[in-house]
C-alpha cells in the first residue's frame, strides 16, 4: 500500500515538474476591451535614412486568442518610411485557429498576401525579408531558406519587427508569463548589423514592451 | 430500271458519303471536347490578370481520371479553422503554377475562393490604415486533400 502511494506521489511530482518546465503559453481573451476593428502593433522599428537591404529576426510562433473575424501576426518587414509600400514575412493566426506562414507585399497598385503551412507554435523561426538579394526582387525566407521571390517595385528605407492585432478585442501576441519574443534582430544597411530599433507600442495602456538588447525585443498583452 | 451493278455503285457512294459525314462529325466533337478540356478555368471572384501579378497561373487540370478529392471536401478544407461566418464563394479544378516559390508550387488543385467571416484586410506597417481586399483563394491538392498554398489581395490607394 505504502509503495503504491509512493509510486503515485512520484508520478504526480514528475507530471507537475514537467508542467512547470513548459512555457505557460495560453490563449487569453483580454478583458475590458471592446472590438474596435483598429490595428495595433508592438515591436521595434528603424528608419536609417538609407537603403535597407534586409531585415530578419528569430520570432516566437506564439498562439494568441483572436477575436472572431480577425487575425494576429508576428513578422519582419521592409518598408518605405512613409509606410505606403512594404514587404513582410511572418506567422499568422486566424480566429478559428488556422495558422499560416505568410508573406505580403505591395506591387502594381495592389497588396498581395501568400500563405503556406505554419511552423509549430511555441517554436522560434527566422523570418527574413531581403531586397535586391536577387536584383530587382524581394526574397522572403523562413528558417534560413528561401520561400518566395517577388518583383520589387520600391526601394525600402525602413524596417520593422512587430506583433500585430486587427482589433483591440484580440490578444496582442505574448502574455506576462511568456512574452512574444523577437531575438537575433538584424538589419542590412550596407552590411548586417544589430537592428537597434526604436521601441514601438500602439497602446501603453494595453500592451507592454521590453528592449532586452539592440537585437532582442519582447512584447505582451498586459491583461494576460 | 437500275441494274445490279448500278445499284451497287449507288450504295457504295452513299456509304462513302455517310462514313465521311460521320467521321467529320466525330472529329468536330472530339476537337470541341479537347478545346473545352484545355480551356483554362475561370474564376468570377478574381481575374487571371490579378493572379498573374502574384505569379499564379491556372490552366486546365491534367488529371486523367478526375480528382480523388471531391469539390465539397476541398471546400471544407479551405475554410477549416477560419472565422465563423467564412463562406465559399466558388471553386474550380485547375492545374496551378506559382512562379518564384521554393519548392515550386505546381498541382492539380481545387481553387477555392472564400470570403472570411471578418472580410479581407491588408496587414500594413505600424501606424498605417489597413486596406480592404477583394479576393482570397486557397489551393487544395485534388489528390491528397492537403492545403498547398493561399493568395489574397486588394488595391492600395
Amino acid at each position: 500500500m505504502k509503495g503504491r502511494v509512493r509510486l503515485i506521489s512520484m508520478t504526480l511530482v514528475v507530471i507537475a515538474s514537467m508542467a512547470f518546465a513548459l512555457p505557460a503559453q495560453a490563449k487569453c481573451q483580454p478583458s475590458g476591451r471592446g472590438n474596435d476593428g483598429s490595428h495595433y502593433w508592438t515591436g521595434s522599428a528603424r528608419y536609417p535614412n538609407a537603403t535597407v537591404g534586409g531585415v530578419y529576426s528569430n520570432i516566437l510562433n506564439y498562439s494568441p486568442w483572436v477575436q472572431p473575424g480577425y487575425s494576429d501576426f508576428g513578422y519582419s518587414m521592409l518598408r518605405t518610411a512613409d509606410g505606403a509600400k512594404y514587404a513582410q514575412v511572418g506567422w499568422q493566426e486566424d480566429a478559428g485557429g488556422a495558422r499560416y506562414t505568410f508573406d505580403e507585399w505591395t506591387h502594381d497598385g495592389t497588396w498581395s498576401r501568400d500563405h503556406k503551412s505554419a511552423y509549430a507554435t511555441n517554436s522560434h523561426t527566422y523570418y527574413t525579408t531581403l531586397w535586391g538579394n536577387t536584383p530587382g526582387y524581394f526574397t522572403f525566407q523562413t528558417a534560413g531558406s528561401t520561400w518566395e521571390t517577388k518583383p520589387a517595385q520600391f526601394t525600402p528605407n525602413g524596417a520593422e519587427i512587430m506583433g500585430e492585432v486587427q482589433t483591440s478585442a484580440s490578444q496582442m501576441p505574448g502574455e506576462s508569463g511568456n512574452h512574444e519574443d523577437f531575438t537575433a534582430m538584424n538589419i542590412f544597411i550596407g552590411s548586417w548589423q544589430a537592428f537597434s530599433g526604436d521601441d514601438y507600442n500602439s497602446s501603453t495602456s494595453w500592451y507592454s514592451t521590453s528592449v532586452l538588447s539592440t537585437s532582442q525585443h519582447q512584447a505582451w498583452d498586459k491583461t494576460c | 430500271m437500275l441494274g445490279i451493278k448500278q445499284l451497287q455503285k449507288w450504295f457504295a457512294r452513299r456509304m462513302i458519303v455517310t462514313l465521311t459525314v460521320s467521321a467529320l462529325v466525330a472529329a468536330a466533337a472530339f476537337l470541341a471536347l479537347v478545346a473545352a478540356t484545355n480551356t483554362p478555368p475561370v474564376l468570377r471572384t478574381v481575374s487571371a490578370k490579378t493572379l498573374a501579378a502574384s505569379r499564379i497561373s491556372l490552366e486546365a487540370p491534367t488529371l486523367g481520371f478526375g480528382p480523388k478529392i471531391s469539390q465539397a471536401s476541398a471546400e471544407r478544407v479551405a475554410v477549416l479553422g477560419e472565422s465563423p461566418g467564412t463562406a465559399v464563394r466558388e471553386s474550380v479544378l485547375a492545374h496551378v503554377t506559382v512562379s518564384g516559390t521554393v519548392p515550386p508550387v505546381e498541382c492539380d488543385c481545387w481553387v477555392v475562393s472564400i470570403m472570411p467571416g471578418g472580410g479581407i484586410w491588408s496587414n500594413p506597417p505600424s501606424g498605417q490604415k489597413a486596406q480592404p481586399g477583394s479576393y482570397d483563394v486557397r489551393f487544395i491538392d485534388a489528390a491528397t486533400g492537403q492545403f498547398v498554398f493561399g493568395n489574397e489581395g486588394g488595391t492600395v490607394p
